[in-house]
C-alpha cells in the first residue's frame, strides 16, 4: 500500500495540500480530480519528490518513497527537444547510471534495447530515433510515458497527461498508462480535468479541494453526482 | 532473442502493427548510433590533432615556457604588482592617466556616434527581408569585407589621413563599427514578424514609410542594446589603438613597454581597467533603465 499520512504543503500563509490522507493499493489506476488550483499537481510532485511537504509522511509498504520510486508524467510531454525518442526514454534510467554516460552519449546496449521495447510497449514501434519535435502531441506523451516507465518506479504520477490531446487521443494515452499500471504491478494516480476519459480504465476516485479531500471512493461506487460534487465544493 | 519482446509487449492494446521487431529497431538504431558517435570520435580526435600540429608548427614549447616561467614571475611580482611603487607611480602619473583615459572615452563615444546612422542604413539594407537581392547580396559582402580589416590597420591608415593622435582613432572605430553594427542591425532585421509589415504595406504604404512604421519599431529595443554593447567593446579597443598612435591610453601604454617601465605599464592597465569597469557598469545600469534585453542571434 502507498500510504499518505497528513500531508501538507505550504505557500507562504496558503496551504496547498492541507492535511491530506490517503491509500493506493498497488495495480490500481486512481483517477485525481478537482478544481484547477485545489492543489492536485502539489500532491503530485510532493509525491514525486519535485517538492518536500512541511508535514506528514509518503511510505510505500512502510518504507520511505525514494526519488527513483515514483515517476511523473508531465502534460505536454515536457521532453527535450533535439534529442531523439529513444535518447528522451533513456533520461528515464539517469537516477541509476554514472553521468559520464550522458556526457558523452555513450549508452550500454542493454538499456537501449529496453528503451526501445518500452516505446514498442507504448505503441511507438520504429519511432526510436525520431526526433521528438517531429511528433504529434500524442505521440509526444507516450514517449513521456516511456520515459516514466524506463525508471522502473514503483509510483506512475500523471499531470493532466491529456488536457492537450483530442478525446479520441486521450483515451489511448490513458488506456496505455492503465495498462502499465496493471501490467508491472505499480501504484498509479493520474489526475486529470475530464474525468469521462478516463471512465474504462479508472479503478479508484480521489477528489481534491481546497487542498483537502472531499472523495475517496473505488469507481465501482462512483456515479456523476459525487464528481459534480467535487468541482461544486468552495 | 524474441521471448524478450514477447514477455514484455505481447498482445496489448497499446502496440499497433509491430511491423518493426524490437530487435530489428535496436540493431538499425545501433547502427545508426555507432556511425554517428564515431564520426563524433573522428572529427574530435581529428580537431586535437589540427591543434597540436599548429601549435607545433608555431613553435610552441612547454617545456621552454616552463624552464622561462621565472622572467614573468619576476617582472610581474617585482615590477608589476610592486604595491608601494605602484601607488607612487599611479600618484606621479595621475594626471597623464586621467587625460588619457577620457580621451579613450571620447574617441569611442566619437567613434559609435559617427558609425551609428551608417550602420543604420547599411544594416537595414543588408536584411533580406527589407531589400531584393540585388540590393542585399552587395551591401552584406560590403559589410563583411569592412569588418575583415582589423580596427589597427584601419588606425594605421587614418593616421596616415589626419595625423598622428585621436582622430585617427576615432575615423578607425566609426568604421569598425560600421562593419559591425550593420551586420547585426542586419541580422536583427531578418528576424522580425513580417505580418504587421505586410499589414502596413497593404494600405499602400512605399517603402520607406512602411519600414518606418512597421520594421524599426520591432528591433528598436535590440538596436539599443546592441549599441551599448558595441560601446563597451568601442571603450576596450581605444585603449589600445594609441599603440600605433591613434590617441589615448595605449600611447603610454606602448612608450612604458619600450623604456620597460613596467610600473608604469602596470599603472596604465590599471587605468584601462578602471575606464573599462566604469563603461560597463554605466552601460549596464542604462541598459536597465531602458529594458532592453540582449538577444542572442542564431
Amino acid at each position: 500500500m502507498l500510504d499518505i499520512e497528513s500531508l501538507t504543503r505550504q505557500y507562504g500563509s496558503e496551504a496547498a495540500v492541507d492535511g491530506l490522507s490517503a491509500q493506493l493499493a498497488r495495480g490500481e489506476l486512481t483517477v485525481l480530480i478537482g478544481r484547477s488550483g485545489a492543489g492536485k499537481t502539489t500532491l503530485l510532485r510532493c509525491l514525486d519528490g519535485l517538492e518536500q511537504p512541511d508535514e506528514g509522511r509518503i511510505t510505500v509498504d512502510d518504507a520511505p518513497l525514494a526519488a527513483t520510486d515514483a515517476a511523473l508524467v508531465f502534460q505536454s510531454g515536457a521532453l527535450v527537444d533535439g534529442k531523439s525518442a529513444v535518447g528522451n526514454v533513456l533520461d528515464g534510467a539517469l537516477g541509476r547510471k554514472p553521468a559520464w554516460r550522458e556526457l558523452i552519449g555513450w549508452h550500454s546496449p542493454d538499456e537501449k534495447r529496453v528503451a526501445i521495447e518500452r516505446l514498442h510497449d507504448v505503441g511507438l514501434a520504429g519511432y526510436a530515433d525520431r526526433p521528438v519535435e517531429a511528433l504529434s502531441g500524442g505521440q509526444q506523451q507516450r514517449v513521456g510515458i516511456a520515459r516514466a516507465l524506463q525508471q522502473q518506479p514503483d509510483v506512475l504520477l500523471a499531470d493532466e497527461p491529456v488536457a492537450s490531446l483530442d478525446p479520441e487521443t486521450g483515451r489511448s494515452v490513458l488506456a496505455v498508462l492503465a495498462h502499465a499500471v496493471s501490467e508491472h504491478d505499480l501504484f498509479g494516480l493520474v489526475s486529470l480535468h475530464q474525468p469521462g476519459l478516463a471512465s474504462d480504465v479508472a479503478d479508484h476516485y480521489l477528489g481534491m479541494a481546497g487542498g483537502q479531500l472531499v472523495l475517496d471512493r473505488p469507481a465501482a461506487q462512483i456515479d456523476s453526482d459525487d464528481i459534480e460534487g467535487v468541482y461544486a465544493h468552495e | 532473442m524474441s521471448e524478450r519482446a514477447e514477455s514484455d509487449g505481447g498482445g496489448h492494446p497499446a502496440a499497433s502493427d509491430d511491423s518493426l521487431s524490437v530487435d530489428a529497431e535496436f540493431q538499425q538504431h545501433q547502427q545508426r548510433w555507432r556511425r554517428r558517435f564515431g564520426g563524433q570520435v573522428a572529427i574530435a580526435v581529428g580537431f586535437v590533432v589540427s591543434v597540436a600540429v599548429a601549435a607545433w608548427w608555431l613553435g610552441f614549447d612547454l617545456g621552454y615556457l616552463y624552464a622561462h616561467r621565472g622572467n614573468l614571475w619576476s617582472v610581474l611580482i617585482e615590477e608589476m604588482l610592486a604595491p608601494q611603487a605602484l601607488w607612487a607611480q599611479l600618484q606621479g602619473d595621475a594626471g597623464l592617466l586621467v587625460l588619457a583615459a577620457a580621451e579613450t572615452l571620447a574617441i569611442a563615444a566619437v567613434g559609435t556616434a559617427l558609425g551609428l546612422p551608417v550602420a543604420l542604413v547599411f544594416g537595414t539594407l543588408a536584411a533580406n527581408t527589407v531589400t531584393p537581392r540585388r540590393i542585399h547580396t552587395p551591401v552584406r559582402l560590403l559589410l563583411g569585407g569592412i569588418r575583415a580589416v582589423p580596427s589597427m590597420v584601419y588606425a594605421l591608415l587614418f593616421v596616415i589621413l589626419a595625423g598622428l593622435g585621436p582622430v585617427a582613432g576615432a575615423l578607425a572605430i566609426a568604421v569598425g563599427t560600421v562593419g559591425d553594427l550593420g551586420r547585426l542591425f542586419a541580422d536583427e532585421m531578418e528576424e522580425i514578424d513580417e505580418r504587421p509589415v505586410e499589414a502596413v504595406q497593404s494600405t499602400g504604404a512605399g517603402a520607406v514609410a512602411t519600414t518606418a512604421a512597421a520594421r524599426l519599431p520591432q528591433v528598436t529595443t535590440a538596436y539599443i542594446a546592441w549599441t551599448l554593447f558595441y560601446l563597451e567593446i568601442n571603450a576596450r579597443k581605444s585603449s589600445v589603438l594609441g599603440i600605433v598612435g591613434a590617441g589615448g591610453l595605449g600611447f603610454p601604454l606602448i612608450m612604458a613597454f619600450r623604456a620597460r617601465n613596467y610600473t608604469r605599464v602596470m599603472a596604465v592597465i590599471v587605468a584601462i581597467l578602471v575606464l573599462i569597469v566604469g563603461v560597463e557598469t554605466a552601460a549596464n545600469r542604462l541598459r536597465g533603465q531602458l529594458g532592453s534585453q540582449r538577444r542572442v542571434d542564431q
